[in-house]
């Protein structure tokens, strides 16, 4: 079911695309020429109708199989008993119905010269409504999609669809008129490449997002085909117009540039039937990568050391001005005598060599090693219940050589030769999420590369695995914060299921923009009254629900937000009691106050000056440890 | 919690939150996704520990039809399943379940 809609979803594409392009070209480029023969008019209607029925009858055959798959239909019965329901009541059927029906009415207009350009029109609005039938139309709120959508389609068809009436063209036309149709042809040709560049670039980084969703995903591999099928149809476009039309003024001579538009039309086939592909895959954002490289860039190393530091910025100077001469020599070279500028020329890439050679490898400490989930994110949410259920895989699974309190210190890590890692060291909170499970995954070795800790991939489902990440950064987390420190990296705030009065939340995460304070068993009579000035406005959580009289305005609705509360504050769930939780707008944990201890918030005017203060510093480009669910 | 969904409409909140336990029975169960959804093709069971369902009509569409709305039969206190079967307004067709309790 999915081949076919791939299928008819680009054959409709090819065919609209190449009606287009076809009526486009009569309408704006062939006029170029002082004579047109009737045979190529003729030709040119048919390519038209041509394409109009390919768009025409793929659509409806396009139609019917998503109606099939939407409407779940096992028999053509059910999905003609479906039809009426997604041609008339759906999004995506009412676009295509509007679709087909422009680009028929335009296919009969274009019969007559005087109705051409009405037909055209017709045409490239057919085309402009791509985003409605794509994921551009589920982009709620965000237009931007839609109307980069509706420019990109337009100008891939006033390009790529007119390459083939251009090869009709420069076979049956004299040869200086030919050169007048391809002189025609050019500016237009560039403007459509600059728009379908520019919002092509627009919708990879709305729909990919990220160098690891181009590298990592089917996404991001189709929309490289893409890129890579776009740049070798310019170099064609470039050669046919600095090269091969000259030859064609020159000397007549049009098998060359004949040849190389049937290429590019065909390179424009592929672009196009790619994109009918990209619009039926899952867009990169919604997938976890898989990155494919041994490393990643990363500034960690340079930023720790200063003599690395130096190093790194040496070998930047030192190559770039190798380069810089290089490109020179390339460039400029040519005014010189022959032997000079050749000599020039094979100087400089000699020295680029050399340089490259002797400084590149220390360009190494830019990047750290890298897994194929380096860059996934926990679908856990960092939520309680993923945090209490890596509390009980702990022991069992962990505590053996990591300890129960995770120093690394557990009774069988004085048999291995490297110390079992420190869970509660500043560092664990620096790896990413995506480290992290490889880790957990594939095991790590010692010291001398020999496996140290298992890998409990196949052992434990990947959930858990993730569980335990969370449980791992919030006990991490609990040992500063049983100090009376702040965790040594931002931390999120645990999200739970909570019910409010006159709030329209259901979890935690739901109340971003507010500043928050969560409250560990504090009654009515000792709550303080909430800070409520200008433009700051402050929730009050209770992290369980309070029998009697509602103290706070949200009450969490989950048994696991106060036990994992109780792991991050570093106590057993007992002493939690009185512990308050601040948390600024966007979500991450700010301060935690015990009624005993020193730090917190000790009156009404501390809380509010602290509230005031956490919402006026918000936390900038935080990372490591920010468990941000991506979609 | 259900399995992660990565794909185009996926469940952002509910309420009754996913895995929740509420105090009191809900008259509806809400259902907001990332994305607006096809009403007409969407199919949501809730049902109670014996499999019975404790849907009380179709769901509707609410704030443009980003959220399902599922009205609810009276319910007793217990574990409730919720399965979701949806279509995104772009065509593409994701699902997912989740428990949730009321409380004694």
């Amino acid at each position: 079911m999915q081949a076919a809609i791939v299928l008819f979803r680009g054959l409709q594409l090819l065919g609209m695309l190449s009606f287009l392009g076809t009526v486009g070209f009569r309408t704006l480029m062939l006029p170029a020429a002082s004579e047109i023969p009737a045979p190529l008019r003729r030709r040119l209607a048919w390519l038209a109708w041509i394409g109009a029925a390919v768009a025409l009858v793929a659509g409806c055959a396009w139609l019917m199989v998503e109606t099939a798959s939407m409407a779940g239909a096992a028999s053509l019965s059910e999905t003609v008993q479906a039809l009426p329901l997604v041609a008339g009541d759906t999004q995506f059927g009412e676009a295509l119905v509007a679709r087909l029906g422009l680009l028929l009415v335009a296919a009969i207009l274009v019969r007559w010269r005087h109705t051409m350009v009405v037909g055209l029109v017709l045409a490239i609005l057919a085309a402009a409504m791509q985003g409605l039938l794509a994921h551009a139309g589920a982009a709620e709120g965000d237009r931007s999609l839609l109307i980069s959508e509706a420019l990109h389609l337009p100008a891939a068809g006033l390009w790529l669809g007119a390459l083939l009436p251009l090869w009709l063209s420069v076979r049956v036309l004299a040869s200086s008129d030919a050169a007048l149709v391809c002189e025609r042809f050019t500016p237009i040709g560039i403007a459509c490449v600059l728009v379908i560049g520019a919002t092509g670039v627009l919708q990879a980084i709305g729909l990919v997002g990220s160098l690891p969703g181009l590298l990592g995903t089917p996404y991001g591999h189709i929309i490289l085909l893409k890129v890579g099928l776009f740049a070798g149809a310019l170099v064609l476009a470039l050669l046919n117009r600095l090269w091969l039309t000259d030859r064609l003024v020159a000397h007549g001579h049009a098998s060359g540039l004949r040849v190389s538009i049937a290429v590019e039309a065909t390179f424009g086939c592929l672009i196009i039937l790619a994109a009918g592909w990209l619009a039926s895959s899952v867009p990169a954002i919604h997938e976890q990568p898989v990155w494919p490289l041994p490393w990643r860039f990363s500034l960690e190393t340079v930023n720790e050391d200063a003599d690395f530091r130096r190093e790194v910025i040496v070998s930047l100077i030192l190559i770039g001005v190798a380069a810089v001469l290089f490109l020179n020599a390339v460039v400029f070279g040519g005014r010189f005598r022959r032997s000079i500028s050749w000599s020039l020329r094979s100087l400089s890439v000699v020295l680029l060599v050399v340089v490259a050679a002797w400084r590149g490898p220390s360009l190494s400490l830019l990047t750290v090693a890298a897994y194929p989930t380096s860059f996934q994110t926990s679908p856990t949410g960092f939520s309680t219940d993923s945090i209490v259920r890596g509390q009980h895989l702990y022991p069992a699974n962990c505590a053996s050589c990591h300890g129960l309190d995770g120093r690394g210190d557990g009774p069988a890590a004085a048999g291995l030769s490297d110390r079992p890692a420190d869970l509660t060291a500043a560092h664990v909170l620096a790896h990413p999420d995506g480290e992290l499970i490889w880790w957990l995954e594939h095991g790590m070795p010692d010291s001398e590369g020999r496996p140290a800790m298992p890998g409990f991939a196949g052992g434990l489902p990947e959930r858990d695995l993730w569980s335990l990440i969370d449980y791992v950064r919030a006990h991490n987390a609990g040992a500063s914060l049983v100090r009376g420190k702040m965790p040594p990296a931002p931390m999120q705030a645990p999200n739970f299921p909570l019910g409010c009065h006159g709030l329209p939340a259901a979890t935690l995460r739901d109340l971003r923009g507010h500043a928050l304070l969560i409250l560990a068993g504090v009654t009515a009579g000792t709550l303080p009254p909430m800070p409520r000035e200008g433009n700051v406005s402050t929730v009050t959580i209770a992290l369980r629900s309070v029998d009697g009289t509602q103290a706070a305005q949200c009450s969490g609705e989950s048994a696991t937000a106060w036990d994992a509360y109780a792991v991050l504050a570093g106590t057993a769930p007992a002493d939690l009691t009185g512990a308050m939780f601040l948390v600024d707008p966007n979500g991450w944990l700010r301060a935690v106050h015990w009624p005993d201890a020193p730090g917190g918030w000790h009156t009404d005017t501390e809380l509010l000056a602290l509230v005031r203060s956490i919402c006026a510093h918000p936390i900038s480009g935080a990372s490591g440890g920010e468990h941000e669910h991506h979609h | 919690m259900g399995p992660p969904a990565f794909a185009h409409a996926f469940l952002e909140h509910a309420t009754p939150a996913v895995g929740s336990e509420v105090a009191s029975a809900p008259k509806e169960l809400d259902l907001s996704y990332t994305e607006p959804v096809e009403v007409l093709f969407c199919h949501v069971a809730v049902t109670d520990a014996h499999g019975a369902s404790v849907a009380d009509g179709k769901p509707v569409g609410r704030n443009s039809n980003q959220t399902l709305v599922v009205p609810l039969k009276p319910l007793t206190p217990g574990t409730y399943r919720v399965e979701w079967h949806v279509v995104s307004v772009d065509t593409h067709k994701t699902e997912g379940h989740f428990m949730f309790t009321i409380k004694p």
